[in-house]
């Protein structure tokens, strides 16, 4: 196969991307309704059953939208979670702590 | 018509006993044959393809439907719009044959260990490679979706199935093209005629309209270039110019007819016979005679054990390619013969365009309505029949007819071929 034909695969480097995300970082009074916005626009979840405490597997996701949910919270926050910071994920509240550790 | 002998009904006889489909001529098998009926195509101006800059902005969508209110939290989010169409089809189906109780997916009423799933699709998750590679070129790999695997799988419409309604019998996804929901079919009945399944929700799917393919399938000159989308899907008419492209999906419910009468449900039609082939030819075209199509035919019919004169209808291929009309043709002469003139040929893709992977499913319950009803569909946009193609194919109006059997072929690209006979339940 010709190779010069290939398209070309965006770069991995996150300052060089074409999508537009929020410049301002919310801060902690901030993050809990960002999920719930994000919870209930991208993940159906109705608003009523998004709490800090809440956990993500009582919201109806599994591993896959947490991942998804980490992509979201990217454009939103600019905070990308990876997977060492989801292994300890549990709740929206922890969601929330490790977001405010990436952004210290 | 009365029954021969070797029509009769045997306990092991392997029947539908639901039927369920979602293609552009409608949302049901009620009203897909109403639609076929009507001889109206659904071919129109695709504003989404438009707007991509698509080749061909033609197209024959399937009805809307809103995919989380139907399906559940999560359905658009998690699952391709081809799997959607295969729920929305297996409800229909498995409601008709009295599988569900008040959950419209659970299983009710049969040993869900031997509940087997077969479907076929050609292309899988199409519109999630196309908006996931979209992003990959875009916004770079950390930005592609974890649910593009499952999303995109061609195997994601059997296995969701399963998760919905709890069968865990053999679960299987078949693919040869164009023909895989006949090959389904195929597949289903003989798990069941084995014994290997009690049930099993067969069938094919397809939601194949992206900008990528519609882009290779116009270079590939399949597709047609008509403008007007009213007259483009237009089988075995001397100004064919190629396929329409569809959406949709079709799914029956196969069991044994001694299984279906233990547990109260009606058999509808009765799967007499299945047949396979390849071409060995061309990864497109088919060989001039239709000879692997030929083969496809004749042994459906030497397994359901009637003589060829038996059958009444043939629900062609008939995409509207210049070159599947004619070796469809062939086909059909080398397998009746003399008896050609006395089968009603009709091409129902002249109202729902090409379903690819769907098309065998839904002209095999097509061909079944057309059975049980005594009427042939009429080929939409049959204006001057092609002096090449020597069948006598329903147009204007459905054609009254009795029928005892009849056919359905599909040609899948690679030269993939598969053919049913049906007759009563």
């Amino acid at each position: 196969m010709d190779d010069t034909t290939a398209p070309p695969i965006g770069p991995p480097d996150h300052d060089n991307r074409t999508r537009t995300k929020d410049k301002e970082h919310p801060m902690s009074e901030d993050l809990l309704a960002t999920f719930t916005e994000l919870l209930t626009s991208d993940f159906g979840v109705p608003a009523d059953e998004v709490s800090a405490d809440a956990t993500f597997e009582a919201l109806g996701l599994d591993s896959l939208d947490i991942v998804e949910l980490t992509l979201a919270l990217e454009d939103r926050t600019g905070v990308k979670l990876g997977d060492e910071d989801l292994e300890q994920v549990r709740t929206v509240q922890d969601a929330i702590d490790k977001v405010k550790e990436r952004q210290a | 018509m009365t029954d021969r002998p070797a029509m009769s009904r045997r306990p092991d006889d392997v029947v539908i006993t639901g039927m369920g489909a979602i293609t552009p001529a409608g949302r049901g098998v009620v009203a897909t044959w109403g639609g076929v009926l009507s001889g109206v195509t659904t071919a129109a101006h695709d504003e989404r393809l438009a707007a991509a800059g698509a080749p061909v902005a033609i197209s024959c969508r399937a009805p809307a439907f809103d995919a989380d209110a139907e399906l559940g939290r999560g359905a658009t989010r998690r699952l391709d719009r081809f799997t959607h169409l295969a729920l929305l089809a297996m409800r229909e189906a498995t409601a008709q044959a009295g599988l569900v109780a008040e959950d419209p997916d659970a299983l009710h009423g049969v040993d869900v260990d031997r509940v087997g799933v077969v479907i076929g699709s050609g292309i899988g998750g199409g519109e999630t490679w196309e908006s996931e590679y979209a992003r990959l070129t875009a916004e770079g790999p950390a930005r592609v979706s974890p649910l593009f695997v499952p999303r995109m799988l061609s195997n994601t419409a059997a296995g969701t199935i399963a998760i919905r309604t709890g069968a865990r019998g053999p679960n299987l996804t078949v693919n040869t093209a164009c023909a895989a929901g006949a090959s389904a079919i195929h597949v289903a009945r003989d798990l069941v005629r084995s014994g290997t399944a009690d049930v099993v929700i067969a069938g094919g799917v397809e939601a194949g309209i992206t900008t990528i393919a519609m882009s290779a399938f116009a270079q590939m000159g399949a597709l047609s270039s008509n403008p007007d989308p009213r007259s483009a899907s237009r089988p075995f008419d001397v100004d064919r110019d190629g396929f329409v492209m569809g959406e949709g999906a079709g799914i029956v419910i196969i069991e044994s007819r001694a299984h279906a009468e233990a547990r109260g449900a009606e058999p509808l039609l009765t799967i007499a016979g299945c047949g396979a082939s390849a071409d060995a030819f061309h990864a497109t075209a088919p060989p001039e005679d239709g000879g692997g199509a030929a083969l496809a035919m004749e042994r459906a019919i030497r397994d359901a054990g009637i003589d060829a004169s038996r059958i009444g209808h043939h629900n062609a291929h008939g995409t509207s390619t210049p070159l599947n009309d004619i070796a469809e043709t062939r086909a059909l002469r080398s397998v009746f013969g003399a008896h050609l003139s006395d089968v009603v040929v009709t091409s129902t893709k002249g109202v729902t365009g090409h379903l690819l992977g769907a098309a065998g499913a839904v002209e095999a319950i097509l061909a079944g309505c057309a059975l049980r009803e005594g009427l042939v569909p009429p080929t939409a946009n049959l204006t001057q029949q092609d002096p090449a193609i020597e069948l006598d194919v329903a147009h204007g109006e459905p054609r009254r007819v009795a029928l005892g059997a009849v056919i359905s072929a599909s040609m899948g690209f690679g030269g993939q071929n598969a053919a049913l006979v049906l007759t009563m339940g």
